[in-house]
């Protein structure tokens, strides 16, 4: 293994890891705000006590979060240097929002979790709020540099290819920067939703219910069923937004998560199939349908591949990734939605073993379906880790240490993620705030 | 005062947090090694966590102020940070095996206590290559001030739980104290003539001046007992030092190698730091108090 890659295998191992746990750490803080503020307002104690037993879900995840979350800030300086020390000169700004946003969203998290019982319930509440506050605008401004890396703006080149004549303000807010910031953070809320109605499917499933604990878990399941189906849609239109985006400012990604090798008017979407020597064979091909979501007309003009610098292509296996999203978006927005129905129309149906099984399996698919997003992201702007400013093979470390960690770190990653689990199963019971 | 100057005072004082509170912790836990039933136990709690926020502070803002040092910061000092990488991995499991899943063995504290040791010292090895532009083992200047960061983590941790519970007295915290002292205010200046790097004079003055007061306080503490709050001393010493150290390396970023001015990558973005430190400031200072007040009342 060469540094480079050593280097690509590390920053992969822990953002795929952080990922996971930043998902909740997003999504969380707000969703418990939310039950919490209900509860209050409508005398609810048992929607204030499901707030109590999810925020401890939330810290056990977050210490998790936080320390992948400093490993990743050491690894962007030490594995990444030539990258950060470029990219902190023109966006380095969001870098160190992120940096107030999460101490804000750390400090509140402790002083919330230290005063339950403590603080009155409507100034307890309040301690949630710069929790959200934090959470989200710690998301919004790291999003910002990944999409600045997909699309950047703000700067120009001197003959030595250093930054100068920086326009902050362009650069934070490049082209990218709303799809990719809404699509994303929408997309953690939806998973953290998704993951939560597994949890009570779950335990709907695997345990007996209680005759008192029914009727409240019946309507947590259905609210929760409710709010993945809103984020669910506000997902699929925010990635509507995001595929014609990419068709505009990255049209690389788009024909390779495609396979599109000619550019085309009329271009068919390719379902399926199998990558094998940068192409897809197999696909099942729905004529015009890929002009028609790039850009809402028929016969609209799709960019190939072909168009692209031999050296400059991404690799074709991002068409996995793609299909892996959107069909997991697909599942898991039709699962919920067909729960609500049933609950309306057919409640025998709501409470069968089915159900639970296709709800449990969409909280799977909803963190999946998240970091397939963040692969299509990274290896669709391959082989640039700025696009069209520095390759990922100038970015990397000169340093061999990097291939030791490339090894132990993995490793170590499991072990805590088994740890977390673990923690989670003893001290979070999501039952207790029904009962 | 250049922003590169404050830059450099912000950055040290967060990395000097960072390493004190690891020490109080630290303290603690050793506390409780030496004696698992003993009352400081109520303060060995996940919340420290939080702490964690001033390490990436630290970082962060060196890698955009100092943006155009990091590929020689990586080449040579990846090595050594990855100690602290691969502890504050160890330290997060450790923390769930304690808190989370009651695993108080003595194997998991003594584990706690090395990660909480190693990290700070991984980092203030990488200072230390900063400010004489080699390894700490390469030099005796070097060795001297890497002494002086564990036994000033072991004092300000330790006079931190003595200060909390009286009883709870650790060895002879003044006698670790006036080995920290005399490492760092004297033989660190007089090592640092021998290095022939002409460090900035009146922050190292500062700086042994402050570190011979604390040295005779312990002295003092330590054969007549006066009531002396040895624990404010070690901590004002433990947060300034690596301020005046920093701030004594000028016009080096990394001693002998790099020079300030082209590790800077230029103030753009002061305009926008002082807003977002304007923004979170009264936010964080009414979070700072509450949480000190929980702390307290805990």
């Amino acid at each position: 293994m060469d540094v480079t890659t050593a280097a690509r295998a590390l920053i992969g191992d822990t953002l795929g890891f952080h990922l996971i746990f930043i998902l909740f750490g997003v999504s969380l803080p707000a969703i418990i705000s939310v039950a919490e503020g209900i509860g209050i307002w409508k005398k609810q104690p048992w929607l204030i006590n499901l707030a109590r037993s999810w925020s401890k879900a939330l810290v056990i995840l977050f210490i998790a979060g936080a320390v992948s979350g400093t490993i990743v800030s050491l690894q962007f300086s030490l594995l990444w240097p030539n990258f950060t020390s470029f990219a902190g000169k023109v966006v380095g700004i969001s870098f160190a929002l992120e940096g107030f946003a999460f101490l804000v969203e750390a400090l509140f998290l402790s002083v919330y979790m230290l005063s339950w019982d403590k603080f009155k319930p409507v100034k307890h509440w309040l301690i949630s709020l710069p929790v959200v506050l934090g959470s989200v605008t710690s998301a919004f401004f790291i999003t910002t540099v990944n999409a600045w890396m997909n699309t950047p703006r703000g700067f120009k080149l001197d003959a030595n290819g250093n930054p100068i004549d920086i326009n902050t303000r362009q650069a934070v807010f490049n082209p990218s920067s709303g799809h990719e910031i809404a699509h994303s953070i929408l997309s953690y809320f939806f998973a953290t939703l998704l993951v939560l109605l597994a949890i009570y499917a779950w335990k709907n499933w695997r345990t007996k219910i209680a005759l008192n604990v029914r009727p409240r878990l019946d309507l947590l399941m259905k609210y929760l069923a409710i709010a993945t189906l809103v984020f669910g849609m506000l997902v699929v239109l925010s990635g509507d937004r995001s595929g014609k985006a990419l068709a505009k400012d990255q049209p690389y990604k788009l024909a390779a998560a495609e396979g599109l090798y000619q550019t085309q008017n009329g271009a068919p979407l390719e379902i399926g199939g199998i990558v094998s020597d940068n192409q897809i064979k197999g696909a099942i091909k729905i004529p015009k349908l890929l002009s028609f979501l790039a850009t809402g007309h028929f016969d609209g003009k799709v960019t190939g591949l072909n168009d692209v610098p031999k050296d400059e292509r991404p690799p074709v296996v991002v068409h996995y990734f793609f299909d892996g999203m959107v069909a997991i978006g697909m599942i898991t927005v039709f699962v919920p939605a067909f729960y609500l129905i049933s609950s309306k129309w057919k409640k025998s149906w709501m409470n069968k073993k089915l159900m639970m099984i296709s709800l449990v399996f969409c909280g799977v698919l909803g963190v999946l379906g998240a970091e397939l997003g963040w692969m299509l992201t990274e290896f669709g702007r391959q082989p640039f880790v700025i696009r069209g400013v520095m390759r990922t093979t100038d970015a990397a470390t000169t340093s061999q240490a990097a291939l030791h960690l490339g090894y132990l770190l993995p490793l170590l990653y499991l072990v805590l993620f088994v740890v977390t689990y673990k923690a989670l199963k003893k001290i979070f019971k999501p039952m207790e705030a029904l009962e | 005062m250049s922003f590169v100057d404050v830059a450099l005072i912000f950055i040290s004082l967060m990395f000097g947090l960072y390493a004190v509170a690891s020490s109080i912790e630290l303290g603690i836990v050793l506390a409780l090694l030496k004696n698992p039933k003993s009352s400081v136990a109520k303060l060995f709690t996940p919340l420290w966590e939080v702490t964690n926020v001033f390490l990436v502070f630290g970082f962060t803002a060196t890698a955009i102020v100092f943006s155009s040092a990091l590929p020689k910061l990586s080449h040579k000092l990846l090595s050594t940070l990855v100690i602290a990488i691969v502890a504050l991995v160890v330290r997060a499991l450790v923390v769930l095996k304690i808190f989370y899943l009651n695993s108080q063995s003595k194997k998991n504290r003594q584990l706690f206590a090395l990660c909480n040791l190693a990290i700070p010292i991984s980092f203030a090895a990488a200072g230390i290559y900063m400010f004489t532009g080699q390894y700490f083992w390469q030099s005796f200047n070097g060795l001297a001030l890497l002494f002086s960061a564990i036994f000033g983590m072991l004092s300000i941790g330790m006079l931190a739980v003595e200060r909390a519970e009286p009883q709870e007295k650790l060895v002879s915290v003044e006698l670790t104290m006036s080995v920290w002292l005399l490492g760092l205010g004297s033989i660190v200046p007089f090592a640092s003539m021998l290095s022939h790097i002409h460090y900035q004079k009146a922050p190292l003055i500062t700086l042994s001046f402050l570190t011979i007061l604390g040295f005779f306080a312990a002295l003092l503490k330590l054969t007549t007992k006066p009531n002396l709050a040895l624990w404010k001393i070690a901590g004002t010493i433990g947060l300034v030092s690596p301020i005046l150290l920093a701030l004594a390396n000028r016009p080096y970023f990394i001693a002998k190698d790099t020079l300030l001015s082209s590790a800077y990558s230029g103030g753009a973005y002061v305009g926008f730091f002082v807003i977002g430190a304007l923004v979170t400031t009264p936010l964080l200072l009414i979070g700072f108090r509450l949480f000190w007040q929980l702390m307290r009342d805990n």
